[in-house]
């Protein structure tokens, strides 16, 4: 086992809140679009999180095996989804998207929860930072040992 | 005559489980928003129960075992990981590495110092 893992690790965290935060970033960009890809209003996106090795090499795998425990384990995006929400109904006649009885089907995106998901995304980052710190201060520990 | 005597070796495999522990942390740290996952923790106590039971100090046996974390908290999205509590034992943990790896230093500086005074 070696530092080196545990910088893949949390490596692998940071760039997985990256993407999330991208995707956040993008459902904030388009909380009003009403023409998206496929030609309604814009779907909410989300990230789902899995949990997967990290740094599998023979080795390290082998070892791990060996010790009857699991190997290290990062995160990683499986899927960015579509949220199968309904769309909000608004009055606007004047939209050039509304429909016969006035309404504009606008992005199901809620704002307010897409900030909070934001600060979420970015202190589970901040954490994985302090993570990465930590694990620096373990190697300059370890480099001491045999110094001067 | 051996250079590591049984408290240097001690602190090595001390210095081992440690790391270790400091891997799973990290893990635990970036799973913190992965739905399903079980928060883990190493089980010191097993492993000194191990470690005495076969009878001998320094026999380098098993690691301490790999376990789902006791204190965790489940979340509705099956996940046990409480981010603050985590965050707390992985700087105490870097700090008992930090100490331990300081007496392993000063322990070799007696061996150094051992070597340079008979050359007088």
């Amino acid at each position: 086992m070696d530092e080196n893992v545990i910088m893949a690790i949390s490596a692998s965290a940071m760039r997985a809140q990256r993407l999330r935060m991208d995707v956040i970033a993008a459902n904030l960009a388009n909380a009003e679009t009403t023409r998206g890809a496929d030609g309604g209003p814009y779907r909410r996106r989300a990230v789902v999180f899995k949990a997967e090795p990290v740094a599998a090499t023979f080795e390290g795998e082998l070892q791990a095996r060996l010790a009857g425990r699991d190997g290290p384990l990062g995160v990683r995006v499986s899927a960015v989804v579509e949220d199968r929400g309904e769309p909000r109904l608004v009055y606007d006649p004047g939209h050039p998207d509304a429909n016969a009885d006035g309404y504009v089907a606008m992005p199901n995106v809620n704002v307010l929860s897409e900030m909070v998901d934001l600060m979420n995304a970015s202190r589970a980052f901040e954490a994985n930072v302090t993570a990465v710190n930590a694990a620096k201060r373990l190697m300059e520990a370890a480099l001491e040992i045999s110094g001067r | 005559m051996r250079i590591m005597d049984a408290v240097m070796e001690g602190l090595a495999r001390a210095l081992d489980l440690r790391e270790e522990r400091q891997r799973v942390l990290t893990q635990n740290i970036a799973n913190a928003d992965t739905p399903g996952y079980r928060a883990r923790e190493l089980d010191f106590r097993q492993a000194l129960e191990a470690a005495f039971g076969e009878g001998s100090g320094t026999d380098k046996g098993p690691g301490a075992p790999i376990v789902n974390d006791p204190d965790g908290i489940l979340r509705e999205d099956g996940n046990t990981v409480d981010l603050d509590r985590q965050m707390v034992k992985l700087s105490t943990n870097a700090g008992s590495y930090r100490v331990l790896s300081r007496i392993l230093a000063r322990k070799f500086d007696m061996v150094r110092m051992a070597i340079e005074e008979s050359r007088r």
